[in-house]
């Protein structure tokens, strides 16, 4: 592993080449966003076929007893 | 099937002369459009000259949006369409000559009048030809192009916002490189590759678009 | 034989038409792509984060790993509705509409990772989200196409105009893929191009980047492409239970699966 300890793992921070020469910037706060944002799509996209599908079995119920009735 | 070209025409340009409120709408609504710029953005003439060449073009643009929406939908509540579907003359070449006509009546004067609004907004002189020039090709695309997802959602009730949204992206190569060909000859840049690129685009679309859209009335009409 | 081979796949693939064989054949699938999907992108992404070099731009980087297999994902998703979109207008078979409004419908959300995760990474790299150079301008396209083919769906109660009124925007927008693809190859039209273009990852020994980028990255790719496969079985098996909801196979799963609920 890259990285010493978990904090290090979070903070990110690293030598990076500007303008001004090298310096030291913390990037965790938005590679760590990226992967949120990819991962919480994912998941919605596992999610919604689930619930599109209670929805619908709900929908037949509904519809099922207001035949009989 | 110049008879159906012919007969289309002449019926078109002559309802369309009818209502000639119509007509005006959306050159009112460009010289709004025009308005809002150096009242939301800056007064200043250098920096309206800058962004012009930009301005005029989405000005159009939205112009150009506002108009597609009726380009097929008189025909479609007066039951014309219908009969475009079953006679036996070509649609393709009925639907090419209807858009023809609506550039004629939509899109030339929204061309002809730019250069008063291209003043207006300090656009620098020598590039008003060459504005003019883009423009003449860009609302031939901005026709034909959005003819087809007029065509498309012309049996909805509520088309006109999800006509907005289907539009929007077919213009924006058109729009990008037209903006861009004003910007070059401001710069005093070669512009003649994006002129041909223009001149391309809007020769193909008026190939390809008719048969789209013609496909797009069958699809739309079948309900 | 080769000819006795290509019939039975042929055969095969074809029997993929049916609605109620789509629905019966397609859990496993779905699953076993579900699985492998897991497996591959949680190693890519573990490998991207933790065990990658940081010469090549600093830390930064390491959002490449969900940035590129999502970008390639989504124009890819694209790029089937195309195809599709013509099998429904030409061929006009039931499960190419269901596919294509499946597709859209998982490829939107990963246009919009692609856009954000670029907006995110471009944020300290080029000290501004958005640079809106031609790269990005087509991408910006691409989630606008795609929310306008979720639109349609919204809008259009049938479901034969739906799916014929995407195919149409579909064929006549999917060129817009050309324009992304070669976005940062037209500097010769006046266009300034920041985003770098796209380096050769899948070439073996001569590969633009390094060992330790390609692996993680390719199996991202790679990764990408088979959770895109099982997300859109997942989608299109629910897809068919809703429009085919009056069938008599369709009943009989809502009988088992309503029993079950009991």
């Amino acid at each position: 592993m890259i990285f010493e300890s978990i904090s290090d793992a979070i903070q990110m921070c690293g030598q990076v080449v500007t303008p001004l020469g090298e310096e030291t910037r913390c990037r965790g706060s938005y590679v760590w966003a990226c992967y949120a944002v990819g991962l919480s799509v994912i998941i919605y996209n596992v999610l919604s076929p689930i619930l599109r599908k209670k929805k619908l079995l709900k929908q037949e119920a509904r519809r099922r007893l207001s035949e009989r009735l | 099937m110049w008879m159906t070209f012919k007969s289309t025409c002449a019926r078109e340009l002559l309802l369309s002369s009818r209502k000639r409120g119509e007509l005006l709408n959306p050159l009112v609504f460009f010289f709004a459009i025009m308005l809002l710029f150096p009242v939301a953005v800056s007064a200043d003439p250098e920096l309206l000259g800058k962004i012009a060449p930009g301005v005029v073009w989405i000005a159009v643009l939205l112009s150009l949006m506002l108009s597609l929406d009726s380009m097929f939908r008189d025909d479609f509540q007066d039951g014309f369409l219908e009969q475009m579907l079953i006679s036996k003359d070509s649609l393709v070449i009925a639907v090419f000559a209807k858009i023809l006509c609506h550039w004629l009546v939509t899109g030339l004067p929204l061309v002809l009048i730019s250069p008063v609004i291209a003043i207006m907004l300090s656009l620098p002189v020598s590039a008003i030809a060459v504005m003019m020039l883009g423009l003449l090709f860009g609302t031939i695309w901005f026709s034909f192009v959005g003819a087809i997802p007029a065509a498309l959602t012309v049996g909805l009730r509520k088309g006109g916002l999800l006509l907005t949204i289907l539009v929007l992206p077919m213009m924006i190569p058109m729009l990008s490189f037209g903006a861009m060909l004003v910007r070059q000859q401001i710069n005093d840049e070669v512009i003649l590759p994006t002129l041909m690129l223009c001149v391309g685009m809007s020769l193909l679309s008026m190939m390809l678009a008719p048969f789209m859209a013609a496909i797009s009335l069958r699809i739309s009409l079948s309900e | 034989m080769l000819n006795t081979v290509w019939k039975t796949i042929v055969a095969w693939f074809l029997k993929w038409g049916s609605p109620k064989w789509f629905y019966e054949q397609s859990k496993i699938w779905s699953l076993i792509s579900g699985w492998l999907a897991t497996f591959m992108i949680s190693w890519a992404f573990i490998y991207g984060i933790f065990y990658t070099p940081t010469e090549f731009k600093g830390h930064m980087s390491r959002a490449l790993y969900i940035h590129v297999p999502s970008a390639s994902l989504s124009m890819m998703m694209y790029f089937a509705i195309g195809i599709m979109a013509v099998i429904v207008l030409v061929w006009k078979m039931k499960m190419s509409s269901v596919m294509l409004k499946s597709t859209a419908q998982v490829g939107a959300g990963f246009a919009v990772v692609m856009f954000v995760t670029g907006a995110i990474w471009g944020t300290p790299a080029w000290g501004q989200g958005i640079v809106w150079d031609p790269r990005l301008l087509g991408d910006g396209i691409l989630v606008l196409l795609y929310f306008g083919i979720l639109a349609v769906y919204s809008a259009i109660d049938s479901y034969e105009q739906a799916d014929k009124t995407v195919a149409v925007l579909a064929i006549c927008t999917v060129f817009i893929l050309v324009f992304i693809k070669y976005a940062p190859a037209m500097e010769g039209l006046g266009m300034q191009s920041i985003h770098q273009d796209s380096s050769n990852v899948y070439s073996g020994n001569d590969s633009a980047i390094d060992k330790s980028y390609q692996r993680p990255l390719l199996m991202g790719i790679f990764g990408f492409m088979v959770m895109g496969m099982s997300l859109v079985l997942r989608q299109a098996r629910v897809e068919v239970l809703v429009r085919y909801r009056t069938a008599k196979w369709v009943q009989a799963i809502f009988d088992k699966e309503l029993a079950k609920g009991k």
